[in-house]
């Protein structure tokens, strides 16, 4: 079979074209590039060779690379001018401002909706992520048109990943307007997808199918790039009389910032930047959380990815050299000493780091959680945030409702998945499927570029897209007891109704022992026939609607994803009510509603800064949001905040030291927390929390004369706190006054009083003094009560609340 | 202490990414002799480890039934270090004379007496060759494999025919350092191979920029063959175009090239130094280390310490480097001093250094000092396929950042 007749240009073409070029953009994370479709070669000499990738012309420092890949880096090198691709890429090792001069990895951040996004940006035009993508694309354009003309730029396709919002396929949009081309709803197509369409084009010269697709076969596309880990779920069939290729998306997973980049700022972060601070002598904690992010990440990070390249390909030689031999774990990858500059108000701090290196086991460490198969929730350290790959996965299963045994074939694109790690890790999770993969392993690189080119033909050039986006699941209303009414299937192609116009539905009517006002509530149905309630609409007629009168219903979901609904009385149509929803099937559902309120006042103080007013008015919602990051347990950047406090107060704050202390508490630096808590005690000697806490630090550090004096403090200043008594009781049995100790521990057990409610600090201390008295029982019944407490996602307000932990930060 | 990058990258490549064509050689039968050329960068030495190890393992030689000559020391180690990937016994790899005098001393024959080591070379060769000839002693050896054939001069083919029942050879024409060198036709003619000599096709290791910029130190003539050898669809993706660029000192020049090496490393790229004379490999090694860039010497007389897996950068003279490959090859020097009064033409020193690289090839030299064969790239720069920069790069260097005013935590 050397010309599949998949491809076959269909008869029924709603236009032929006489169009040439046909271009497909891949705007990734980490890399972009462009494919460009011959349709004249196509008809000469078929698919085989008629899509290309454009090699790109790029400035660096030493002369020009004409390179596939171009980094989504922009960079300004001096006020004015600016530069994007690999000559940007390498000015990342050179201490410019991350967000200030120098800006990537930005598409994670694109829809946020933040305005400016980047408050230091150096200028208006890289404020926001959507400016950078323009910037990109400007690059990406150019190039296009220098070599093709600028009839390839009517016919372009730009891909964004399945699961974008609706707010991030708008930024796409603008992105591109901003360089000069109007992108329609239709000229976006999902990454998963775009990167299956070329595995098909690339199957056209295979001899041999690798997997049989002559009856429905459903395939996993994981697509683990630089920043993003997307998963589509698809049915493909090829008709074998007619080769009429049919796919239809069953699923796309939630959204994830999971890529390459997450490795490469782990690899920094777990084993560069200790190595830094060990070799410089330097503490964690003498630089910032916004140095650290600013200035030495951006530096470690080129060193990072150079590590992580060369373990994966001498694991991956390795391997091909030693077939079926144990890996070898001392394989170590180096790269050459460096300097590290942080810039001070007054000076240039340079730190060396000394031959920096990762051996394969080290690699294998910081890649355990991206590759967990049973832990599949994000968790965030102070500068990453690391989610297993199978968290994406499990989720597009869930989401068509398949089992990992449902699943024929896997296509792993992206440069990440190259990575030997990943590719065993996904053998293993899916024993039973085909492991799809390109002739070419560099083809993950372009695939996805390659896919948009030709469904750039197809959309441009036919008329008729390759592929349609779908409802992944049904919507509907539930009206009364529970029913379910459908109004969009899942699977019905998008947009619905297709011209862009509202369907409506009727056979609605308000129900009898209707009160005052309607609720229509707009719900999605699973695949396994569960509902959930994606929206509630008020209707409120003016004066009481008539039970019987008809409702009218209109809607339509479009190719971005935008639910539109109204509602209506027939009989008044005055009586009205609106809804949208973006993406209402991949909400992603994850962000907390304190990681929302750490982002709305970011944002405010990000506009404050761009408007230059002094932070000063701004005291309260700095304070609430280093309240909010060390909940988030981000425990340096809310250092960071409560220092900005401290500053920006006249006088010492109780309030901001206490934060700070408990923060170097948790961070396990109590030489530092004890120094912020005896300026507390100074400020504020009346407060008992300050002397608990004190005491804390120095039973932390052994010095458990001292913790006991502070102990007793705090005891004398609350005679009825039994948390206090119950460190003082801990203090005394380390000091050997086991005698003293367990009479204290009594002390404690009688004041926390199990017949009256407890705090969570409270309790924390309540187990502790069981588990000293040896009360095993109360022990147990209590530890899993505070399970159960700490489960509960509570609002919680740090200064209403103890915390929970060893040390506490009320005021 | 000098400070090495130890980090390996194994130039070597496994049997399953070679082309259908290298399979299909590297099986090759052992009945008859076989001749295999094609152009730099086409494979011809790991080619060559492979097919030593297709005879170990499949005909079942054993290592002192096999012998793989080189024609430099440098190029044993180098071959050394490829052949640890597949396992190889290192003793099969052996410098064609030190072979030579190893015959000479089994055989009980007279060692030549001359003083300077190239006519000791060649007079022990002609005794070792007319004794196997005119005594009609039996084969030593049941298989030799030969690198750089084209180097070698036609008396070591008629022993080579001599003492091993069979013979492989790998040879260039387009690369010839030594004038004296032996002619392709008669080594073909001596081994009668004439009509099963293959030439090997596409899949070059240089990407399309340098092979476009080494072009233009061969004859004209010879240049359409060459690039013809390129095969498109076989081209890497990424082409980076090579690099000329002049400074006004020498210590600008090593300041420079330092740099370039930290940035090359930086990407993983084994890089190699190459430059005319010994000297320069001496003051060049000092100059990089004054500035913390570890680069390891690689000279004829002790390649034994150079590891040519290893990621840290070597700097060596173009002879030494004849066989040899590299991702980025930097040929710094391009003086009168270095290149006008060489024993070999300076074109074909550039040809051969050029062809070293791989992915990019960066040239340099001092203002005013360079040689005039640099004349030839004027083209090639004009048609953007070379870069020429004087020493300002100010668009390159980043101006020093300030610090926002009211710097915060984002």
């Amino acid at each position: 079979m050397n010309e599949l007749p998949v491809l076959a240009v269909p008869h029924n073409a709603a236009k032929s074209t006489d169009a040439r070029w046909f271009c497909g953009i891949d705007l990734g994370t980490t890399n972009s590039s462009v494919a460009i479709l011959d349709a004249w070669a196509l008809r000469s000499h078929g698919w085989s060779s008629a899509v290309s990738m454009v090699p790109i012309r790029q400035p660096v420092r030493n002369g020009v690379i004409e390179s596939e890949l171009f980094p989504s880096v922009v960079a300004e090198l001096f006020p004015g001018e600016w530069v994007a691709g690999q000559g940007a890429k390498e000015a990342r090792g050179q201490g410019l401002r991350k967000d200030r001069r120098i800006f990537y990895s930005t598409k994670s951040e694109m829809g946020l909706g933040r305005e400016p996004y980047y408050p230091f940006a150096s200028s208006s035009k890289f404020d926001s992520p959507y400016k950078i993508a323009g910037k990109i694309l400007e690059s990406l354009f150019a190039a296009v048109k220098e070599e093709f003309g600028e009839e390839a730029l009517r016919n372009v396709v730009v891909t964004v990943p399945a699961s974008f919002q609706v707010a991030a396929r708008k930024d796409t949009q603008r992105a591109a307007a901003l360089a000069g081309v109007q992108l329609g709803e239709q000229s976006l197509l999902d990454e998963p997808n775009a990167a299956f369409l070329d595995y098909i084009l690339a199957l056209a010269r295979r001899e041999s199918l690798p997997i049989d697709l002559s009856a429905p076969t459903v395939v996993l596309v994981v697509d683990f790039g630089g920043g993003t880990c997307d998963v589509s779920v698809l049915r493909v069939q090829i008709e074998s009389q007619s080769g009429r290729v049919s796919l239809a998306n069953l699923a796309i997973s939630r959204y994830e910032r999971l890529g390459g980049d997450n490795i490469d700022v782990a690899i920094a972060e777990q084993i560069l930047l200790p190595e830094l601070l060990r070799q410089n002598g330097v503490d964690a904690l003498d630089l910032s959380w916004a140095e650290k992010k600013n200035y030495v990440f951006p530096q470690l990070l080129p060193v990072a990815e150079a590590l992580k390249l060369a373990i994966g390909s001498e694991y991956a030689s390795w391997l091909a050299f030693h077939p079926g031999q144990p890996i070898e774990p001392n394989i170590c990858a180096r790269q050459l000493s460096t300097s590290i500059n942080v810039p001070a108000p007054d000076c240039l701090r340079a730190f060396s780091l000394h031959n920096p290196s990762l051996t394969l086991h080290q690699f294998q460490q910081v890649m355990a959680p991206f590759l967990d198969r049973d832990l599949l929730y994000t968790h965030g350290t102070e500068f990453n945030s690391i989610t297993s790959v199978f968290a994406p996965i499990q989720d597009a299963l869930d989401r068509a409702g398949l089992s990992a045994t449902e699943v024929d074939g896997i296509l792993l694109v992206g440069g990440s998945s190259l990575l030997p790690q990943i590719q065993t890790a996904v053998r293993t999770q899916f024993p039973g499927a085909h492991l799809l993969s390109f002739p070419d392993p560099d083809r993950s690189f372009s695939a996805i570029a390659r896919g948009a080119a030709l469904h750039s033909f197809f959309l441009h050039g036919l008329g008729i897209p390759l592929l349609k986006p779908i409802a992944q699941e049904t919507i509907g209303l539930l009206t009364q007891d529970s029913v379910f009414r459908p109004l969009i299937r899942a699977g019905t192609e998008l947009p619905f109704p297709s011209n862009g116009q509202f369907e409506t539905h009727r056979g609605l009517s308000v129900p009898r022992d209707l009160m005052t006002e309607l609720d229509i509530v707009i719900a999605a149905e699973t695949p396994s026939r569960e509902t959930k309630v994606l929206a509630v609409a008020n209707l409120k007629p003016d004066g009481l609607p008539r039970a019987g009168d008809e409702i009218e219903i209109r809607f339509r979901l479009d190719a971005n994803k935008l639910l539109d609904v109204e509602a209506s009385l027939i009989s008044n149509r005055e009586a009205k009510c609106e809804v949208s929803l973006e993406n209402p099937l991949s909400s992603t559902g994850h962000e907390t509603e304190r990681q929302r309120e750490i982002l709305v006042l970011e944002q405010e103080l990000a506009d404050a800064i761009t408007r230059r007013e002094s932070l000063s008015s701004k005291l309260r919602q700095i304070e609430r949001l280093s309240e909010l990051l060390f909940d988030e347990k981000k425990y340096e950047r809310a250092i960071d905040w409560a220092r900005k406090a401290l500053q920006l107060r006249s006088d010492p704050d109780g309030y901001a030291l206490n934060l700070i202390g408990n923060a170097y508490f948790e961070l396990g630096a109590y030489d530092r927390a004890e120094k912020l808590f005896r300026q507390l005690v100074a400020i504020d000697p009346g407060w008992g929390g300050g002397h608990f806490n004190l005491a804390l630090s120095l039973e932390s550090q052994g010095r458990s004369g001292e913790a006991l004096a502070a102990v007793s403090d705090a005891v004398r200043l609350a005679l009825q706190e039994g948390s206090y008594v119950a460190l003082q009781a801990r203090i005394l049995k380390m000091s050997g006054r086991t005698i003293e100790a367990l009479t204290a521990f009594r002390e404690a057990a009688r004041l926390l009083d199990l017949s009256r409610p407890l705090n969570e600090f409270q309790l924390h201390w309540r187990i502790l003094v069981a588990r000293s008295l040896n009360d095993v029982k109360t022990a147990l019944q209590l530890e899993r009560l505070h399970m159960k407490h700490s489960e509960r996602a509570l609002p919680y307000d740090p200064r209403a609340l103890p915390k929970t932990g060893s040390a506490i930060a009320l005021r | 202490m000098q400070e090495t990058i130890e980090s390996r990258r194994v130039w070597m490549i496994a049997r399953e990414r070679l082309t259908e064509q290298q399979k299909r050689i590297l099986a090759l039968p052992v009945e008859q002799n076989q001749f295999i050329s094609g152009p730099p960068g086409c494979g011809k030495t790991v080619l060559l480890l492979h097919r030593a190890n297709h005879l170990l393992h499949n005909c079942n030689l054993s290592p002192h039934q096999l012998r793989v000559l080189v024609f430099t020391n440098v190029l044993r180690s180098y071959i050394q270090a490829g052949g640890d990937s597949l396992n190889l016994p290192f003793e099969i790899v052996q410098s064609f004379y030190s072979w030579v005098f190893q015959l000479a001393d089994r055989e009980g024959l007279p060692r030549s007496q001359a003083v300077r080591l190239e006519e000791k070379c060649k007079e022990t060769l002609e005794r070792v060759t007319r004794y196997f000839e005119t005594e009609n002693i039996p084969p030593v050896l049941e298989a030799v494999l030969v690198d750089e054939g084209q180097d070698l001069p036609l008396a070591a083919y008629r022993l080579l025919r001599k003492a091993s029942r069979h013979v492989t050879v790998f040879a260039d024409s387009t690369q010839k350092l030594y004038a004296e060198a032996g002619m392709i036709a008669g080594a073909t003619d001596i081994l009668d191979v004439e009509d099963r000599a293959i030439r090997l096709a596409g899949n070059l290791r240089s990407n399309a920029g340098v092979a476009r910029l080494a072009a233009q130190f061969l004859p004209t003539e010879a240049r359409d063959d060459y690039l013809q050898s390129y095969d498109e669809g076989s081209l890497p993706a990424k082409a980076r175009i090579p690099l000329l660029f002049r400074t006004k000192s020498e210590d600008e020049e090593w300041e420079r090239v330092g740099e370039i090496v930290k940035q090359e490393i930086g990407a993983n790229n084994r890089v190699a130094i190459l430059v005319a004379d010994n000297a320069t490999v001496n003051r060049g090694h000092s100059a990089l280390a004054s500035s913390g860039i570890p680069v390891e010497r690689v000279t004829a007389r002790a390649p034994e310490g150079a590891d040519f897996n290893a990621l840290t950068p070597k700097i060596l003279t173009v002879f030494s480097a004849k066989g040899l490959s590299f991702d980025t090859v930097l040929i710094p020097r391009i003086t009168r001093q270095h290149y006008a009064y060489a024993a070999t033409a300076a074109e074909r020193m550039l040809f051969v250094a050029c062809t070293r690289a791989r992915d990019w090839v960066c040239l340099s030299t001092v203002q005013g000092s360079e040689i005039r064969e640099l004349r030839r790239l004027e083209g090639l720069a004009l048609a953007g396929h070379l870069i020429e920069q004087e020493k300002s790069l100010r668009n390159f260097s980043v101006a020093t950042d300030d610090l926002p005013e009211q710097d915060a935590p984002f």
